[in-house]
């Protein structure tokens, strides 16, 4: 019966923590500094984004030159590898480009606050990425929701605090799931550790508590059908913490899912254990496009196609092959650059970054901005998964794998779901390049140059990703 | 295992339907919110029969864990509760319903 | 390093011309020409790493285990390099005089640069990928070559029918590749032919073959899919010589030659490639003997030329094959860039019944064309007499003597109507002021006369010709190697056989002995030239003939058998059992399947995701107490299953 807080930590435990332990602690600087400003101004906002950037950048530094190593640290309760890196860099990229796009959002002399809660969300991505014990998920999970509930509802808009209300309560009540099922696998095995669970023989109890489990995590995968929240949330939020969500959210929770799915379940019965999940995941892809199709809110679009696309990447866990999960992680990248791009553009068409951006306002968006459409046009080439993006070759590395894995009726179904995505897409590219009356149409310009930053990044990366697919090879062990 | 254990679990599922029936039949977020803080006990106190039963001091540190958390959540959640119906009549949540399609 | 700079330069080209063609005006020429030259030196200073073992190599991206790209430089692309880039240079320098004045003139300079792009990713790829892609873009630039005079139906016409004939030949190629991918899981040309031998039977080995030549067929203007190359004579004259007589239409050569080692396997493909080249060498020569368009005499020459080639790379003599296309390169090349300063000069006149006695008018002209069809003809000592020779006896010492004598005759036939031309045009007396119904030209937009072709009329838009020496320089420098690069060849232990000495795989049979040796067979290829030759000095050449010779012009053009002047009615064929039962279908289609079954599926199907849509958003109602009771709805349905799996079937506790 191994203890998960047995043996006292050393030096290398921590440095396996630090990342996540600096943006955990760097909000503490920024509200400090915050404090010398007395009146709301321009560079109030700077000192606190830019301090918040730097030690990203270092966090994200220190991440990577961690690379090559494993490391189970605090007595395996977080396992710092390959597998844990790539996903905190995604959090990591994924938060930078939440501040990019959050320039001009909100009130100067709320930007510390606000700022200061993304980065803790962040480091609560972080925890995730690298936890192998129940105790740790949890806390990551919770760091992560309790900062976005705030967040939610840092707009003027009443749909902002409507969001932040529903976000709150649905996904306490999500987290209250996984909490239970978590008890439950502890009293199924008698130890919180993943390494544990996977040597323990199955039983009915294990068995719920791996369910209920899942289904917290289906919930922040905002899954078919735990989904409900995710439309209504995304359009109400402000739309860089709607980005940030999408990609963020996901990312620690995929990187959970997938430790649990991979290296925590005995090995005799893991299948029938995961057996739902592929149904969640083939639901989410057909109804996640097919909600897509009736929306004119690109934020909910947007909620909707993530649905779908979430469904695309758990396909690959599918018959839980190594391969299927460098796919996952290749293809969560890919997702993460289209998806934070087609978030930019909308973001640059809004005068306070934040307006609701409905279709219509897309309409003869390639005459009126060239430039702006085509990156569109690129990024939901990308969402629907068409060459030569990575959004083409993720899904079809993605279906080789499922397909390779048994899981061909899945295949089958990731097939349908892109067919109707195609017709989500495609909507919008024809409307962005219908000739229409300009002086019907309402065009704003967002007050920042930095969105474009942020778009020719993600623009880049979705072409290179497409072209030279970076698949980690050394994803595992995936606990110790 | 014991047989006492067994009850202390059962006790707390009962709990824990009570609290996901409450959060679905309660209109009033106050209740919703303490309903979610039963969820959150109920699973303490299955932890801390298991670090019981399986004599592992790990479960009472999760139960800890899960006391701390729920309380910032009980903070942050009262706080978006009364920005939300500050300027409404009734506290009711279904009349928070703009967002939907 | 420089490979690279070998491969894009002509690239940066094509996108610098095409994008500041406007500003840039005359000075396009001289730049698209002068970045050709840069990457002739490149490919000249590679020669080194490119002869070392195993050529040279650059790699450019692996996509995944199996799928790496990359560049390759060894002896056989050198080669192609060398014509692309060298004889690529002089046809630009030429055109710099050829095309002054056209209202495209950057545009034209930018195709240029592009097709030679195109042609270098062909030749230069080490994967099949790649070849696709490079085989892809040589055909569109092709396409866009061809239109190039836009505003005439008859080469937007040309364009296409070249374009639709080529996609034939890349879904031949498609299969192939598709065959090789599936089986071997690579694309790289090493992996193939390290493996083929396992991954394929002998039936799938011919399949891969027959894809394979059918691409080649099509881009080689062999039979069945050659009616292209002929109408291609409506893009410039300078095209003409590079593209559809220096090097586009060799590809098929190249890819054969490539393949080597998948033709040394199949003795089935090597039968066939070798007989359709034959054929199409005869066939293509016949043809040659009806045509009065200088430029459709020339097209079909090249198509005949190339059937040597292939005829010569099928049957397994690889460096003969490649040796014939080295030669054809320079001499075809002079042949056409003469026929255009003859064309230039006469405001686009291209019938040479409305020619005759130029020899005086164009000394320079005629000296270059009479060198050209000495060369082709297969004249001792010029250099299309050592690479025929070689492939004809090819054909004798790999066991074929049917393709032999085929052969054998076709150079009799070459030498007729090659030299036909010439007295047509150069000799006797200028019959430009004769009227049309005097040489029996009944219809001049058949016969490429000025009235159908006079694409720039000189009244319209008077232009500056020229400095004279743009166009004949160009034409200077050729004539040498069209003349003494043949001496490369001629004898046993001469440069060109050392240089591909164990290049290429042997075939796998034993060969045979053959009859007679190379000497008697020279003699022998050497008495059928002579005999063509002198019928045509006969016919066209001898006093008595060019004293009546709008008369005989006149007599040969009405008795002219129809089967030829129609080309054997394959396009007739083509129209009757495709064309028009497509139109036929098309129709059909447009009338009745399209609308009421293609359409009205795509519409309920649209319909009823809308539909579907709509209900998933009515589910959406915007209470977070109805969303609670969807995720308890959802926990019990897995709850369920959990309970259905383990509690009651699987084990208990």
């Amino acid at each position: 019966m191994s203890s998960a807080l047995g043996n006292l930590p050393s030096s290398a435990d921590y440095a396996a923590l630090l990342p996540a332990f600096i943006v955990a602690i760097v909000p503490l600087l920024i509200l400090f500094v915050d404090l010398f400003y007395r009146e709301s101004g321009k560079w109030r906002r700077v000192v606190a984004t830019g301090i918040a950037v730097v030690w990203l950048i270092v966090a994200a530094v220190l991440q990577g030159m961690q690379y090559p190593h494993d490391y189970a640290a605090f007595g395996g309760a977080f396992v710092q590898g390959g597998f844990s890196i790539v996903f905190s860099e995604i959090v990591i990229v994924a938060t930078i480009a939440t501040l990019m796009l959050s320039i001009g959002v909100g009130r100067d002399d709320q930007v510390a606050g606000t700022t200061a809660l993304l980065l803790w969300s962040a480091s609560g991505a972080m925890l995730m990425a690298g936890a192998s014990n129940l105790m740790i998920v949890f806390l990551g999970l919770e760091l992560l929701s309790l900062g976005l509930y705030c967040l939610c509802a840092m707009s003027k808009r009443p749909t902002a605090r409507e969001s932040a209300l529903k976000y709150l309560i649905l996904s306490s009540m999500a987290s209250a799931f996984l909490l239970y099922g978590s008890a439950l696998l502890f009293g199924a095995t008698g130890s919180v550790g993943f390494a544990a669970l996977a040597a323990a023989t199955v039983t009915p109890l294990l068995a719920l508590g791996a369910g209920l489990f899942i289904v917290g995590l289906a919930f922040k995968l905002s899954l078919v059908p735990f989904h409900a929240w995710t439309p209504d949330v995304y359009e109400g939020a402000p739309l860089p913490i709607t980005a940030f969500m999408s990609v963020a959210t996901k990312a620690g929770t995929l990187a959970v899912l997938a430790r649990f799915a991979y290296a925590a379940l005995p090995s005799d019965r893991a299948a029938a254990i995961l057996a739902p999940l592929w149904v969640l995941a083939a639901l989410s892809m057909v109804i996640g496009n097919l909600g897509a199709l009736a929306q004119t809110d690109m934020k909910r679009l947007l909620a909707y196609s993530g649905i779908a696309q979430v469904g695309y990447i758990v396909t690959a866990f599918a018959g839980t092959t190594a391969l299927g999960l460098r796919y996952a992680i290749l293809y969560l990248a890919g997702y993460m650059f289209m998806n934070l791009g087609a978030f930019a553009v909308v973001a640059l068409m809004a005068r306070d970054g934040d307006a609701v951006v409905g279709l219509p306002r897309f309409a003869g968006l390639a005459y009126r901005r060239p430039w702006l459409a085509v990156a569109m046009t690129f990024f939901l080439i990308g969402l629907a998964g068409l060459p030569p993006t990575i959004g083409f070759t993720g899904k079809i590395l993605i279906l080789a794998a499922s397909v390779g894995a048994g899981y061909a009726w899945l295949a089958g179904v990731l097939i349908l779901g892109t067919a109707i995505s195609a017709y989500v897409y495609f909507k919008i590219v024809r409307v962005m390049f219908a000739q229409v009356d300009a002086a019907h149409v309402r065009d704003e310009r967002s007050p920042s140059a930095l969105p474009w930053v942020a778009v020719a990044v993600c623009a880049a990366a979705t072409l290179v990703l497409g072209l030279v697919p970076f698949t980690p090879s050394n994803v595992l062990p995936l606990v110790k | 295992m014991s047989v006492a254990p067994d009850y202390y679990v059962i006790l707390s599922a009962v709990l824990f339907s009570i609290g996901v029936v409450g959060v679905i039949a309660r209109r009033n977020p106050l209740i919703m919110l303490m309903s979610i803080e039963l969820l959150f006990n109920a699973a303490n106190l299955a932890l801390v029969t298991y670090a019981r039963a399986w004599t592992n001091n790990a479960g009472h540190v999760f139960a800890f864990l899960v006391i701390t958390v729920a309380a910032a959540e009980a903070a942050i959640g009262l706080a978006i509760v009364a920005v939300t119906f500050r300027r409404m009549p009734f506290v009711d949540v279904d009349e928070v319903s703009a967002l939907k399609g | 390093m420089l490979l690279y700079l070998l491969w894009l330069l002509p690239l940066f080209g094509g996108v610098l011309l095409w994008a500041f063609g406007p500003q840039l005006k005359s000075w396009a020429g001289p730049i698209g020409a002068a970045l050709i030259g840069v990457a002739f030196v490149a490919t000249v200073v590679l020669w080194n790493d490119a002869t070392a073992p195993g050529g040279l190599h650059a790699g450019l991206v692996t996509w995944l285990p199996g799928w790496s790209f990359g560049l390759q430089l060894d002896r056989l692309s050198l080669i192609w390099s060398l014509i692309i880039t060298g004889v690529g240079f002089l046809i630009h320098v030429y055109s710099i005089g050829y095309m002054d004045g056209d209202r495209a003139f950057a545009r034209f300079f930018a195709y240029m640069n592009f097709f030679v792009f195109a042609m270098m990713t062909l030749v230069l790829s080490d994967n099949v990928i790649g070849l696709l892609v490079g085989w892809g873009l040589v055909g569109l630039a092709s396409y866009f070559l061809i239109g190039f005079w836009f505003e005439k139906p008859s080469a937007v016409a040309a364009a296409r029918k070249a374009f639709v004939m080529n996609v034939v030949g890349d879904v031949g190629i498609m299969f192939a590749v598709f065959m090789i991918v599936a089986r071997i899981q690579s694309i790289g040309y090493a992996d193939i032919f390290a493996h083929f031998q396992q991954a394929f039977s002998p039936t799938a080995l011919f399949l891969v073959c027959l894809g394979l030549f059918i691409g080649c067929a099509a881009k080689s203007a062999q039979i069945p899919l050659h009616t292209w190359l002929p109408d291609a004579m409506e893009g410039p004259t300078p095209v003409s010589a590079l593209i559809h007589a220096a090097t586009m239409v060799t590809a098929g050569v190249y890819l054969i030659a490539r393949f080597a080692p998948l033709w040394s396997a199949s003795a089935d493909a090597r039968e066939l490639v070798g007989a359709i080249g034959g054929l199409t060498a005869i066939a293509g020569a016949i043809l040659g003997c009806a045509q009065w368009d200088i430029k459709r005499i020339l097209a079909y020459s090249t198509m005949s030329q190339i059937g040597y080639m292939i005829m010569g790379v099928g049957i397994g003599a690889y460096d003969a094959g490649v040796f014939h296309f080295f030669t054809h390169a320079f001499f075809k090349a002079q042949l056409f860039l003469a026929a255009g300063i003859v064309i230039h000069a006469l405001a686009d006149e291209q019938d040479v019944r409305r020619m005759g006695g130029l020899w005086k008018q164009m000394p320079f002209a005629f000296v270059a064309m009479l060198v050209g069809v000495l060369a082709i003809s297969g004249v001792p000592g010029l250099s299309g007499f050592f690479s025929k020779d070689a492939v004809i006896y090819g054909a004798l010492e790999s066991g074929h003597p049917w393709l032999y004598a085929v052969g054998l005759v076709t150079a009799g036939i070459t030498a007729y109507y090659m030299f036909r031309l010439l007295f047509v045009t150069f000799f006797g007396a200028y019959r430009g002021n004769v009227d049309q119904s005097d040489l029996g030209i009944r219809h001049p937009e058949l016969a490429g006369t000025a009235a159908s072709t006079g694409h720039r009329s000189d009244e319209e838009e008077p232009h500056h010709h020229a400095p004279a020496w743009l166009m004949s320089v160009p034409v200077g420098i050729l004539i040498v190697p069209t003349i003494a690069i043949g001496w490369l060849d001629a004898w046993p232990g001469a440069p060109w056989r050392q240089f591909f000495a164990g290049f290429f795989p042997r075939v796998n049979e034993a060969a045979v002995a053959a009859p007679f040796s190379e000497t008697i067979s020279t003699v022998l290829v050497f008495v059928v030239v002579v005999a063509g030759f002198a019928i045509a000095y006969v016919r066209y050449g001898a006093p008595a003939a060019l004293r009546d010779a709008i008369a005989r012009l006149r007599t040969e053009t009405v008795r002219m058998p129809a089967v030829l002047v129609n080309a054997y009615y394959f396009d007739a064929a083509y129209d009757a059992l495709l064309v028009r039962p497509a139109r036929v279908l098309g129709g059909w289609f447009d009338r009745f399947v399209d609308p009421h079954v293609i359409d009205a599926g795509v519409r309920e199907v649209a319909i009823t995701s809308q539909w579907l849509g709509h209900l998933f958003r009515s589910f959406q109602t915007g209470l977070v107490r109805a969303y609670a009771l969807s995720i308890a709805f959802g926990v019990l349905c897995i709850v369920a299953y959990y309970a259905y799996a383990f509690a009651f079937t699987g084990s208990g506790r």
